[in-house]
């Protein structure tokens, strides 16, 4: 199966670049990208799919049960940097207000 | 904890317990989340978007060669159960003998189109059944994985045939026919409308089942990678 190349994805990708080293917990990438859950968590199991991003579970405080936590493999975090340039060349390429004349 | 929270925790919780083998551990993940969600109804709209890992249809990955092989034993055993074809000739039969029996012109000819589409669907599924790989015969788990892999990629590509195509639209004449062999009256409409919506689901059944094909496909490819 492809990786559906996606905004959404890129923005997930972009989140997780924020901080590489760090697991993050899926409420806290909701809640920075703005994506819901139902849109966020089927990016995140693709790449998980296409090892890109590892998973493990989290102790956060005694008597709770362990959160799942999420951060990018290596391969993961080459992918995401491609992604992210991709996506900031194509913004970049685009004219603001529309094709300038040669007048 | 309000209402709306245990609410929350509840449909998190049933999303759980019917996940699909390959989404079991992420249903858990998205629900340990509802407790830490910052408001009750934003609790809510997370639990009820975690329901789309319900629609999920990914298998467990696969640990070994050998779960991939006990799981390729297992489809091949089912490939030689599916009878599916004789229900088709069946209701065939059945609506050859209800021609005998019919008394009106739209009857007969919802007969005739119940014939002809059952018939087709039938030898549809029975050329199915014989095109099917012949599974190995040795106890190769690699070998058993690729039988696998390879059948999964020929259903996965079934709709590109032409023959598929076709009986897709003995299917539609299946439906038809049956419900023009129903009595008229006040429930027609229904009826009607109750053919239509079989019809949709039978078509979205097999795409969601195709989904499911994929992942299954994705998740052999990486046990034959890992494994030299």
């Amino acid at each position: 199966m492809k990786l559906r190349r996606s905004s959404q994805t890129t923005c997930v990708l972009a989140e997780f670049l924020q901080d590489e080293k760090a697991w993050r917990y899926g409420y806290d990438i909701s809640r920075n990208t703005g994506l819901k859950s139902g849109t966020l968590y089927p990016i995140l199991m693709r790449l998980a799919e296409h090892r890109l991003l590892e998973t493990s579970w989290e102790t956060v405080e005694e008597g709770r049960p362990p959160r799942h936590i999420y951060k990018l493999t290596r391969d993961g975090l080459r992918y995401a940097r491609e992604q992210v340039s991709l996506s900031s060349a194509h913004a970049v390429g685009e004219p603001a207000f529309g094709a300038v004349t040669g007048r | 904890m309000t209402l709306v929270r245990r609410v929350a925790m509840k449909i998190s919780g049933v999303v759980v317990r019917y996940a699909p083998p390959g989404c079991r551990e992420w249903a858990e993940g998205l629900a340990r989340e509802v407790a830490f969600v910052e408001g009750d109804w934003a609790a809510l709209w997370w639990a009820l978007g975690s329901t789309r890992v319900l629609l999920d249809r990914r298998g467990a990955t696969f640990s070994s060669l050998n779960e991939a092989a006990s799981k390729a034993w297992q489809f091949s055993e089912s490939q030689k159960r599916n009878g599916a074809y004789w229900f088709m000739f069946l209701q065939a039969l059945s609506y050859a003998l209800r021609l005998l029996d019919a008394r009106s012109l739209r009857q007969r000819i919802g007969c005739w189109l119940v014939i002809f589409g059952a018939s087709y669907l039938g030898i549809f599924l029975l050329m199915m059944r014989r095109r099917a790989g012949v599974p190995p015969d040795n106890y190769d788990d690699r070998d058993w994985t690729l039988y696998y892999k390879q059948e999964l990629v020929r259903l996965n590509h079934l709709h590109h045939s032409i023959r598929f195509m076709v009986s897709g639209f003995a299917l539609a004449l299946f439906v038809a026919g049956a419900l023009l062999t129903l009595h008229g009256g006040v429930w027609h409409f229904v009826d009607e409308a109750f053919g239509v919506v079989a019809f949709v689901c039978i078509v979205l059944l097999y795409f969601w089942k195709r989904r499911g094909f994929q992942h299954q496909i994705a998740a052999l490819d990486a046990v034959l990678e890992e494994t030299p």
